[in-house]
C-alpha cells in the first residue's frame, strides 16, 4: 500500500498504469525524490484523496478507509469529472478506432463482424448515458449538499431537492458499466477466429483490460468514498433541520 | 451438438402426457413427439427420425416393431416405460433401459445420461463450448429478444428453468449481457443478423 511518505517516483515504478491517474490530477513528471505528500502539496491536492484513488487502483483488496476523509466532495467531483473526460476524449475514441482497424485488417471478408461494431457502439451509448447522468444530476447534487453542510444550514429549496434525489437513489441506480467490457474481452479472447494480425487484437485487449480496471476504480471511488461521505452530510443536515423545526 | 428427438408411445393419456412433460424439461432433448400406439408411429418413424423412443410394450404390437430396421433410420435407443417391469419374449431383448413409473427425477436423469452420451457424439465438434442443445436453443431465443416467460412458453419449460439455463450459458461462455450473447450467437451462426428484432 502506498502512503504519504512513498516517493512519487517509486509509486510509478511499482505500477506504471498509475501514470494515467497521476495525469488526471494535473501532476506532471519530474518528481525528483519528492514524496506523495510533497508532490500533492505543491499541486494543491489533498494527499489523502490521492492515496485513496491510487491504492484502490493498485491493490484489488484495498478498501477505502473511513478515517482518512480530510478532503472535500469538490475534490472528488473534480477528479471524477476529469476521469469522465479521459474516457470520452481519449479511451473511447482510441478503442473505437482500434476495433474498426481490427475488423477491417484482421477479419476482412469474415461475415457478421458488423455485430462487434454494433455491440461496441451500444456500449459507448451506455457509457455516455451513465456519464451524462452523473454530470447532470449526481455531481450538482453532491456539491449542493457539501455547500449546505459547510454553511451548516439546509434551506427549503435544498431540502426539496434532497427529498427528490439523494445518495440512496444514487446507490440504487448506480449500475454496472463494466459488464459489456468483460463480454467484449471474452468474445475477442475466446470466440473470434485467429486474427491475421494478432498484435492488433492484443492492443485492443490491453486497452479493454485497462479501461475495465479504470472504470472499476472510478466506481469504487463513487460508491465507497463519495457516497458514504455525502450520506453522512445528508444525515447531519436532516437531523439539524428536524431539531430546529421541533 | 446434436439435438435429440424423442418419441413417447403410451396409450394412457395421463402417463403419456406425464412422460412428455418430463422429457421436455431435460436439457439434452430438443423435440418430443407422442403416439398412443406403435401403429401410429411406424409410418412416421422415418420422418420424425427419433434418437430415443420411450415405449410401453402394452401399447405396441411386435409386428409393427419388426418393420423398424427396414425404415433405415439408424440407431435408436429404446426405453421401456411399462408401469410393471415384467417383459416377456419377444420384448426382453429389445430395450436399452427400463424406467419405472415410480422413478424420481434424479433416477430418470441418471438412467438416461449414459444413453444420451452414447447418442450424442456432437460434443466432439467443440464449436460451442459445452452448450447443451437445450442451452443453445435458449441462447437463440435470448438473442432474438424474447423474454424468459416467452422462451418458457416456446420450450414448454417454466421461466425458472429458463433462468437456470441462462445462468449456465453465462457460466460456460463467460458472457454476461444479452448484447454479448447475441454477438456470440451470430458469430456461431445460431441466429442470423436478419432475424434480430432490431
Amino acid at each position: 500500500m502506498f502512503t504519504a511518505d512513498t516517493k512519487m517516483a517509486d509509486l510509478v515504478h511499482q505500477n506504471h498504469q498509475l501514470l494515467s491517474i497521476i495525469g488526471r490530477f494535473d501532476i506532471s513528471l519530474g518528481f525528483g525524490d519528492d514524496s506523495v505528500r510533497q508532490v500533492c502539496e505543491k499541486h494543491g491536492i489533498a494527499h489523502d484523496f490521492f492515496l485513496e484513488v491510487v491504492n484502490a487502483f493498485h491493490d484489488p483488496d484495498y478498501y477505502p478507509q473511513e478515517n482518512l476523509r480530510h478532503f472535500s466532495v469538490q475534490q472528488i467531483v473534480d477528479y471524477l469529472r476529469k476521469t469522465h473526460r479521459f474516457y470520452l476524449d481519449e479511451k473511447i475514441p482510441g478503442i473505437t478506432g482500434m476495433i474498426e482497424d481490427m475488423i477491417q485488417n484482421c477479419y476482412a471478408g469474415l461475415e457478421n463482424m458488423d455485430q462487434l461494431r454494433i455491440f461496441f457502439n451500444h456500449y459507448r451509448e451506455e457509457l455516455l448515458q451513465h456519464i451524462n447522468r452523473e454530470e447532470e444530476v449526481v455531481f450538482p447534487y453532491v456539491l449542493m449538499v457539501e455547500a449546505a453542510y459547510s454553511r451548516k444550514k439546509l434551506n427549503d429549496d435544498e431540502y426539496r431537492q434532497m427529498k427528490a434525489y439523494s445518495m440512496k437513489h444514487f446507490q440504487e441506480e448506480h449500475d454496472d458499466i463494466e459488464e459489456k467490457l468483460y463480454d467484449l474481452k471474452n468474445i475477442i479472447i475466446k470466440y473470434l477466429p485467429a486474427p491475421s494480425d494478432p498484435g492488433a487484437c492484443n492492443r485492443i485487449l490491453q486497452e479493454l483490460f485497462f479501461l475495465e480496471k479504470d472504470i472499476n476504480d472510478h466506481s469504487l471511488i463513487e460508491d465507497k468514498v463519495m457516497a458514504p461521505k455525502v450520506k453522512h452530510m445528508e444525515q447531519v443536515l436532516l437531523k439539524n433541520r428536524r431539531s430546529k423545526h421541533d | 451438438m446434436t439435438e435429440l428427438t424423442a418419441v413417447v408411445i403410451e396409450s394412457s393419456y395421463v402417463l403419456r402426457k406425464g412422460w412428455v412433460s418430463i422429457l421436455r424439461s431435460l436439457d439434452s432433448i430438443h423435440l418430443v413427439h407422442e403416439f398412443s400406439h406403435t401403429g401410429e408411429f411406424i409410418p412416421l418413424a422415418a420422418k420424425y427420425h427419433p434418437d430415443i423412443v420411450f415405449l410401453n410394450p402394452r401399447s405396441a404390437r411386435f409386428e409393427d416393431m419388426a418393420e423398424i430396421p427396414a425404415k433405415n433410420i439408424g440407431r435408436i435407443c429404446w426405453v421401456n416405460i411399462a408401469p410393471k417391469p415384467a417383459t416377456a419374449p419377444p420384448w426382453d431383448q429389445w430395450f436399452d433401459e427400463y424406467l419405472p413409473m415410480q422413478a424420481d427425477r434424479e433416477e430418470i436423469e441418471n438412467k438416461l445420461k449414459p444413453l444420451f452420451s452414447k447418442l450424442d457424439t456432437g460434443e466432439a465438434e467443440g464449436r460451442n463450448p459445452g452448450l447443451s442443445s437445450r442451452e443453445e436453443l435458449v441462447l437463440k431465443y435470448v438473442s432474438l429478444g424474447f423474454t424468459n416467460k416467452e422462451i418458457g412458453e416456446k420450450l414448454f419449460i417454466s421461466p425458472h428453468t429458463v433462468i437456470s439455463h441462462r445462468r449456465n450459458i453465462t457460466r460456460k461462455l463467460g458472457i454476461k449481457t444479452v448484447a454479448g450473447l447475441t454477438v456470440f450467437a451470430i458469430l456461431n451462426k445460431i441466429v442470423s443478423p436478419a432475424d434480430l428484432k432490431h
